[in-house]
């Protein structure tokens, strides 16, 4: 994963470079006298097309620099579509609902046993809606329990 | 007015009874924090930015820089006790700490890194009400050209003493320039790289977006790995040093001190690399170098000096350059300018009681920490038996809930998850993210001056060069680029002599 990571890393720094450049000479970059809103944008562009292929040059002539370790990966990967899908029925859903079933996955991929999940998940999603919601006034959706209630 | 007739113009702004409860606050949410893995500063205070969206921006300020020395403290503890620091700073002390533990010095190490980071944060903040009027007073000297320069340098700064390579460094520092033009430029006020998506019109919010790079990614990188935490179990007896261990720190800490205040004031300085430099110090000084990594005193004494003076004087690019130096103080920096307040030269004339209010709070927040955390330890101790698991989605929710209450939207969440997942990979492939956040928040500063000193020298990029004040700066700027490029050759250079 190292060096194939850094590849990739560094062809996305080099794609964003490109990208932006591009996007700056579409807004216009004018002349240094008169810059105009893509001035700025095309410069950094530029900047980072060229460090991201000296890094890529880097990479691929055998010095890849340093890298952590990738550890079990099914837990991050868990945890990412758990938010994904928080994200994505938040509004529906309601605050409740969304919190304690993702304190539910997260509290199961870091290994807690179903009876103290349950209720450890319920009780942070309620704990914290009563805390936030209803003591310090940030308004967070009711979704489905709001619309029953 | 002189310094001591500002000071207490500024403590009588830091003891009114709000400002000591705002600093108290800060000093112990900071402390847990610090205690805690899991949130660190710059998340905790974009977290408690909205909070301070209703208060005074004095208290506002107090209180989150209460936060970031808070911190300095409480991150020995989990060093010295479990070899796991509750923050980057406090690395160096699991060293000697642990290993003072593990001989059942427990006690004396926590004191010492309590009553040596008092010391120190009241050393910095001194150092800090001499040499901040002076600087902000040269500072309005400067034009657009040496603000852009200054701007570079701190960039640069940043990128070279961030721990990670310097390649990667500059890397992430243009590519939160160039995040940092989403939304309406400056020239002619029209959306720029929003896509049609309304909510980047004001560009990436630094709340969310410092959650995500601070608090979620280490929550995602900590998941990969089974809960290991073994707390040394010690009687917490004695923590004031003996006599003898004053004797053999007393230099240390002023040492650690004085090179935490220097290294603290440049932009891109700040407690992590202070630390170490304290070690190396105090290691090469040491008529028993070998005995360091064994559970030698000095080597918890002089860099947790280290890091807290240099927490403080970090604060003095910020309030006199308006140049933050690090993610934290970026955070501080964001608060200011949400409040109407610009950082810089200015700040000293224009908000006074501010400027000396938070100094003075500096003060009363160290003795505050003092007064707090000895006989606190036991509970901070007690904290850290709460299961990681809780604290993790604890942590999660808290990010979520900040995150949503921004602007009561759930895209505000997605964008936090989106720069979680983002700083994730830059954690497994050792970018640094430091750059990247100061970039984004000087991003504009730079563009602005950058445009500027360009109109008003006829497009003249040599006017950067012509100026004494940005040209030195510029030149400090490329020496630490040409550093790494110039430390290669000599080595190689040398391997080549010895073959």
């Amino acid at each position: 994963m190292g060096k194939s990571g850094q590849i990739l890393m560094g062809i996305c720094f080099l794609g964003i470079g490109i990208g932006f450049t591009v996007g700056a000479i579409r807004l216009e970059v004018g002349r240094p006298t008169e810059p105009q809103p893509g001035f700025f944008p095309f410069l950094d562009g530029v900047a980072l097309i060229v460090l991201s292929a000296i890094f890529l040059f880097q990479v691929l002539g055998g010095r890849s620099g340093e890298t952590h370790a990738f550890g079990k990966l099914w837990g991050p990967a868990i945890m990412v579509m758990g938010l994904i899908l928080y994200v994505a029925t938040l509004e529906t859903l309601g605050y409740i609902i969304c919190t304690a079933l993702l304190a539910a996955i997260m509290l199961r991929v870091l290994e807690t046993r179903f009876r103290v999940l349950v209720p450890v998940s319920l009780l942070l999603a309620i704990g914290s809606y009563i805390l936030f919601d209803r003591l310090l006034g940030v308004s967070l959706p009711g979704g489905l329990l709001a619309k029953i209630w | 007015m002189g310094v001591l007739e500002n000071l207490g113009s500024g403590f009588a702004v830091a003891l009114s009874p709000w400002n000591l409860l705002y600093c108290a606050v800060g000093a112990i949410l900071g402390t847990a924090i610090g205690v805690l893995p899991g949130l660190g500063p710059p998340a905790t205070i974009a977290l408690l930015l909205p909070v301070t969206f209703k208060i005074e921006p004095v208290s506002a300020v107090i209180m989150l820089a209460g936060i970031f020395y808070g911190a300095m403290y409480g991150g020995s503890t989990t060093s010295i006790l479990l070899n796991i620091p509750g923050e980057a700073a406090s690395v160096v002390t699991c060293m000697d700490g642990y290993k003072m533990a593990r001989q059942g010095r427990a006690g004396p190490a926590l004191g010492i890194s309590a009553l040596g980071s008092f010391i120190a944060g009241t050393i910095s903040v001194f150092g800090v009400s001499i040499v901040a009027p002076s600087l902000a007073l040269f500072a309005l000297k400067f034009g657009p050209p040496e603000y852009c320069s200054l701007v570079v340098l701190g960039l640069m700064m940043a990128v070279y003493l961030s721990e990670e390579s310097v390649l990667k460094g500059l890397m992430m520092g243009v590519l939160g320039l160039l995040l940092g033009t989403v939304g309406i430029d400056p020239v002619v006020g029209g959306e720029r790289f929003t896509f049609g998506v309304a909510r980047l019109a004001d560009g990436f919010d630094f709340v969310v977006m410092v959650m995500g790079l601070f608090g979620i990614s280490e929550i995602l990188a900590n998941l990969e790995v089974p809960e290991v935490r073994d707390i040394f179990q010690t009687a917490l007896k004695g923590l004031l040093p003996t006599r003898e261990d004053w004797r053999r720190c007393w230099a240390s800490v002023l040492r650690g001190s004085l090179l935490g205040f220097f290294i603290g004031v440049l932009p891109g300085g700040g407690a992590i690399i202070s630390s170490f430099a304290a070690y190396a110090v105090e290691k090469r000084l040491s008529k028993y170098p070998e005995r360091f990594g064994r559970g030698m005193i000095e080597g918890v004494a002089a860099p947790e000096s280290a890091n807290n003076a240099a927490s403080t004087s970090s604060f003095i690019p910020l309030l006199t350059l308006g140049v933050p130096g690090n993610a934290s103080i970026a955070m501080i920096f964001v608060a200011l300018m949400i409040h109407g307040i610009r950082p810089g030269p200015l700040l000293l004339q224009e908000h006074p009681h501010l400027f000396w209010g938070v100094i003075a709070s500096m003060y009363i927040g160290n003795a505050m920490l003092l007064a707090l955390n000895l006989p606190l330890i036991s509970f901070w101790v007690r904290l850290l038996k709460v299961p990681y698991r809780y604290l993790a989605v604890f942590v999660v929710i808290v990010c979520i809930i900040g995150a949503y209450s921004v602007n009561n939207s759930a895209f505000d969440v997605g964008m936090m998850v989106a720069f979680g997942v983002f700083g994730y990979l830059l954690r497994k492939f050792a970018f640094p993210a430091a750059p990247f956040i100061l970039a984004m928040i000087l991003g504009p500063m730079l563009e602005r001056t950058l445009q500027q000193s360009l109109i008003g020298s006829g497009g003249d990029p040599m006017t950067f060069l012509n100026r004494p004040i940005s040209a030195a700066l510029l030149l400090a700027a490329g020496l630490l680029m040409l550093t790494p490029v110039a430390k290669r050759i000599w080595k190689s250079r040398r391997v080549l002599q010895r073959v």
